[in-house]
């Protein structure tokens, strides 16, 4: 994490009174104190989860990973709650904002997801003795990954804003009806994956430090998701104003290209000018 | 391994007529044909979705004689199987419709749509497979149970198509 | 191809050994690592693309431009 200091991203910003200057990257000051929290947190996270915690009564050392595995699929599925709602807003107002934030939350969930899968293999192969099994939950929450990944593929795919940002919304709100049906999954289908940890019961043999660690791991894990969400939804914003800005400048071209033509043809030029002004009845 | 068998053909043959489907809309001026003015959105969309299903559900009836034939498959428990048959093949064309509208006139959209598709679909596969192990199964595990969540699941998928085939259709 | 088999060798060792924490320290430093790589990839592109966008469109804000996108 140490790399990443969004630290380094603002200089410029409106604080300092010069407006003309924008922002040189996605970086904020909210980002910046946003990021410090995640990584002490991130790092307190690790002393804590890997070495100060004491091994769980029933799982042992095994506990370890599920320090990491809880928040990322925590996060994961609210930030996916977030892509429904942005999808459902963009619907309803038609506001850019709704669209990109729609867009972010559902690449930020896609990285913490695949994390969750990545990390609940491992602790699969050290506690069931295999990283993959066509187990309920750990099915539907391939399924899940898939899905979002056809979001990702989808809006990649699309060139125009609002044709990209509607269909993308509706199959985003198709996504989101698979969540419930995700979570649910373990009383439909046979399944031996564990309980859910995060709404279930808490197992009352943990002990206190174990607690906090889970709860520290699931705060440090929102911050550093708001966090990406930010970075992500700047990102997407900025994408945008190159495309728009791309075909602005086309069409600025176009136009001056159409009057260049009219000029020549005043004067009286070749048949290229007038096959230009053809082209450009305005 | 024949109900395995079975759904994965149905759903290949749902790809490819979900995907014919969207592609004689995306034809430019077909939306704007006067018959077309007529139709409600949310008309289009299930009458779509209802063509498809008729032709999933007729190739469906060939599959299951040809298999029953071949395979000597027991038809037993018909009537829960043509139930299954009937909400599961909904929740298809339901989502397929859906999902062939988005890709459609996209680029690389011959690969997107089983993309989109078969993650959706995967509830309603599971549910129809485990569906035809045999009347004996269904009776001890809740047949009826599997046949209302596939219901459940087309009739989402239905309501979500209908209502969000009107602002499809007019930003794109 | 064979460093892969030696890994593999090297990863089976271990669990046969029934160590928990080749595995544990896998799990975190990925999970890690992938977050510090995304926010890295996030901050670089964000920087690349701010020098292409004139400095006051550079921000959402919440009003004036908001909706004002279609300028083509």
């Amino acid at each position: 994490m140490t790399t990443t200091q969004p630290s380094t991203a603002d200089r410029a910003t409106s604080a300092d009174g010069r407006p003309a200057t924008g922002p040189t990257g996605t970086g904020s000051t909210a980002t910046l104190v946003l990021g410090v929290i995640v990584l002490l947190g991130g790092a307190l996270l690790a002393v804590l989860g890997l070495a100060l915690t004491k091994p769980d009564v029933q799982l042992g050392e095994r506990m370890r990973p599920i320090y990491v595995h809880v928040p990322t699929v925590s996060a994961a599925y609210l930030l996916f709650v977030l892509n429904a709602v942005g999808s459902a807003m963009w619907l309803w107002r038609k506001s850019r904002f709704w669209d990109q934030l729609a867009a972010a939350a559902a690449e930020v969930g896609l990285v913490f997801l695949g994390l969750t899968l990545l990390t609940g293999a491992f602790w699969g192969r050290i506690t069931w003795g295999v990283y993959w099994d066509w187990d309920a939950r750990l099915t539907s929450t391939l399924v899940m990954f898939l899905a979002y990944l056809g979001y990702v593929a989808l809006r990649g795919s699309i060139l125009d804003p609002t044709t990209r940002a509607t269909r993308a919304a509706v199959l985003g709100l198709g996504s989101a009806l698979l969540i419930p049906l995700v979570h649910k999954s373990v009383d439909w289908w046979r399944s031996y994956h564990q309980g859910s940890t995060l709404f279930g019961e808490l197992d009352p043999s943990m002990g206190g430090l174990q607690l906090f660690t889970l709860f520290l791991g699931l705060t440090v894990g929102m911050a550093l998701a708001g966090w990406l969400l930010i970075h992500r939804f700047r990102v997407g914003w900025l994408t945008l104003q190159v495309e728009e800005g791309g075909l602005t400048e086309a069409i600025d071209a176009r136009r001056a290209e159409a009057a260049r033509a009219s000029d020549g043809t005043s004067v009286g030029a070749g048949p290229a000018a007038s096959v230009r002004s053809d082209e450009d009845p305005s | 391994m024949s109900p395995g068998l079975f759904w994965v053909t149905v759903t290949f043959a749902a790809v490819l007529s979900v995907t014919r489907s969207a592609a004689l809309e995306s034809e430019p001026g077909v939306n704007d044909a006067p018959g077309c003015r007529a139709w409600r959105p949310a008309a289009l969309f299930l009458g779509k979705a209802l063509a498809v299903a008729a032709q999933l559900l007729a190739l469906e009836v060939v599959l299951a004689l040809t298999m029953a034939v071949l395979y000597r498959t027991p038809l037993s428990g018909l009537a829960l199987g043509l139930a299954t048959m009937v909400t599961a093949t909904a929740g298809i064309a339901a989502v397929g419709t859906l999902l062939a509208a988005l890709a459609s006139s996209t680029r690389g959209r011959e690969s997107l749509v089983p993309l989109l598709m078969l993650p959706v679909l995967a509830p309603v596969l599971i549910g129809a497979t485990r569906h035809r192990r045999g009347a004996r199964w269904l009776r001890r595990n809740r047949g009826l149970a599997l046949v209302a969540l596939l219901g459940v699941f087309a009739l989402s998928y239905l309501m979500l198509g209908a209502l969000a085939y009107r602002p499809l259709m007019e930003d794109s | 191809m064979s460093a892969l088999v030696a890994m593999q060798q090297v990863l089976a060792q271990q669990i046969t050994a029934d160590d928990p924490w080749p595995l544990i320290w896998v799990a975190w430093v990925v999970t890690f690592g992938t977050f510090a790589a995304y926010a890295f990839v996030l901050v670089r592109r964000g920087r690349s693309l701010s020098a292409r966008v004139a400095p006051e469109r550079r921000r959402f804000l919440s009003e004036g431009d908001q909706d004002g996108a279609d300028h083509g």
